[in-house]
């Protein structure tokens, strides 16, 4: 078991093309999304009562099509963007661009991670018994045995006490929105000429969440809008800068596009 | 009569003479983030997203009530009073508060480097002025500056929250609810749409995020935040 693990990473860490930085791309200490992003709305709030209604409203709404693209998009797969990049935007075209991801999703999660134990939100499904997740899109977000809650609970934290880890993981803010308009923002950033249409791709990964009865309006927004903040802080990071122009170098010539 | 006339003068330097002791040197300026390819660029009318976010426009408009109208006018004023009033009370006022005004004030104006020149990148039409199905009364449609995307009264209502939120951890979520009515209201108005919103509100956080590396703001704001607490009988 161990040995199967082994072999594809040390493939994978002794090709050339994967010379990618080692030092993290986020500084853990630069990032207060605790106290940037709006706390979610609390239970029995107005504000509650309105996204419940629309993942309701979303729910009835639902299609065979939709239902299904909301399944396709709760996997975390960069080449869900091959709808608007094309076929050339393949795993086998793209090694360094590929782990290049790997690693800004990666470190997503963490961050991420802090804010849902932070505000320990519980899921639409989990909060109203008439939500009802497609396919194994609820049970997806079930804990594992020994999970932590990884956020501060002190009194400075402004962090909700801290309870007992659900069998479900947190809502808000949604990571699959995080990750959507993360990977959203740097491809356009890559390929500027398909620009509008990366970011409604990227945006339709969160709006998919909500369909699937796994988020909330509100959670989506906010994944959206700390992927804003997470990308501009990696930015100022000249490991992230240069292995982000790497990356770019590559995914342009894969494409058939002028460096 | 020169005496009395004296008094209030004394009166308004002193209140007055602690809004000017904030930097006179922008918190943010257009090199420090780079708005422009950070924000979602915004979705064309004639899109599924741009069709949703017209529609939500009309369905709001179609239980329109005068009391909503009379909020919708209230928040056109974009002064810190004004967004957090309704939360941090009648007291929350100009002259109790002075150096709050002016903080926001010029916190509002240095974020603009996130607002006008993405207006000007993609130049999008008001609702109002796109369709005719959206209605928006005079005055508010000749007092709409610019382009709409992203909204500039959507950014200083999500800018008051998150920087009071830190000032009043005790009324966080109540700013936030109250940042988010004034943003419907002014989506409610006709004069922007939801995405426009969502772009005044990412326009918001990445400069409070860079805001808080400047010396010169964390200063001010630490100024400030002595004098909302101190006023708001708050230690």
């Amino acid at each position: 078991m161990r040995k199967l693990f082994l072999v594809p990473a040390l493939w994978l860490i002794a090709t050339p093309a994967f010379s990618l930085s080692s030092e993290p791309y986020l500084k853990a200490d630069k990032v207060d999304l605790i106290h940037l992003l709006a706390p979610p709305p609390a239970p029995g709030s107005a504000e509650q009562a309105r996204d419940i209604n629309a993942v309701l409203n979303a729910q009835k709404a639902r299609t065979p099509e939709t239902t299904k693209r909301a399944e396709e998009d709760a996997k975390v797969d960069l080449f869900a963007f091959a709808d608007v990049l094309g076929t050339k935007f393949a795993a086998g075209n793209l090694p360094t661009t590929v782990a290049f991801f790997r690693k800004v999703n990666a470190e997503r999660g963490e961050v991420v991670n802090v804010i849902k134990d932070c505000w320990e939100r519980p899921r639409p499904f989990v909060a109203d018994s008439d939500i009802h997740p497609p396919g194994t899109m609820g049970k997806d977000t079930a804990t594992f045995p020994g999970t932590k809650n990884v956020a501060p609970h002190d009194a400075a934290s402004s962090c909700r006490p801290l309870e007992p880890i659900p069998a479900y993981s947190y809502s808000y803010p949604s990571g699959h929105s995080t990750y959507g308009a993360m990977t959203a923002i740097l491809l356009a950033n890559m390929v500027p000429e398909k620009r509008s249409e990366l970011y409604a791709r990227g945006w339709e990964y969160g709006r998919n969440r909500v369909v699937g009865g796994v988020h909330y309006p509100t959670d989506v927004e906010a994944g959206r809008i700390e992927a804003t903040v997470l990308v501009t802080l990696m930015m100022e990071n000249p490991a992230f800068r240069s292995d982000f122009a790497s990356s770019k170098a590559e995914l342009r010539r894969a494409l058939g596009l002028t460096p | 009569m020169r005496k009395l006339g004296l008094a209030p003068l004394v009166f308004l330097c002193l209140a007055a003479s602690p809004a000017l002791a904030l930097s006179d040197k922008p918190y943010l300026t257009a090199a420090d983030v780079d708005f422009a390819a950070m924000l979602p660029p915004p979705p064309a009318e004639t899109s599924p997203a741009g069709q949703r976010d017209l529609q939500f426009i009309i369905d709001r408009q179609k239980n329109m009530t005068p009391e909503r109208m009379a909020a919708i006018h209230r928040d056109l004023d974009q002064s810190v009073y004004t967004v957090a009033g309704p939360v941090l009370g009648a007291k929350f006022t100009k002259e109790n508060f002075p150096m709050a005004g002016a903080f926001f004030d010029k916190v509002v104006k240095d974020a603009g480097v996130g607002v006008g020149p993405i207006k000007q990148k993609y130049k999008k039409l008001r609702p109002f002025q796109y369709s005719k199905d959206v209605h928006t009364p005079d005055d508010i449609a000749k007092a709409a500056g610019g382009p709409t995307y992203p909204s500039g009264h959507s950014t200083t209502g999500a800018l008051v929250p998150i920087l009071l939120g830190m000032m009043v951890p005790e009324k966080r979520e109540a700013l936030y609810e109250r940042g988010w009515e004034y943003g419907i209201n002014r989506i409610t108005s006709g004069a922007a749409y939801p995405s426009d919103w969502e772009g005044g509100h990412i326009t918001a956080e990445l400069a409070v995020n860079q805001m808080l590396k400047n010396a010169d703001f964390r200063a001010d704001f630490d100024a400030v935040k002595a004098e909302v607490r101190k006023g708001l009988g708050m230690n």
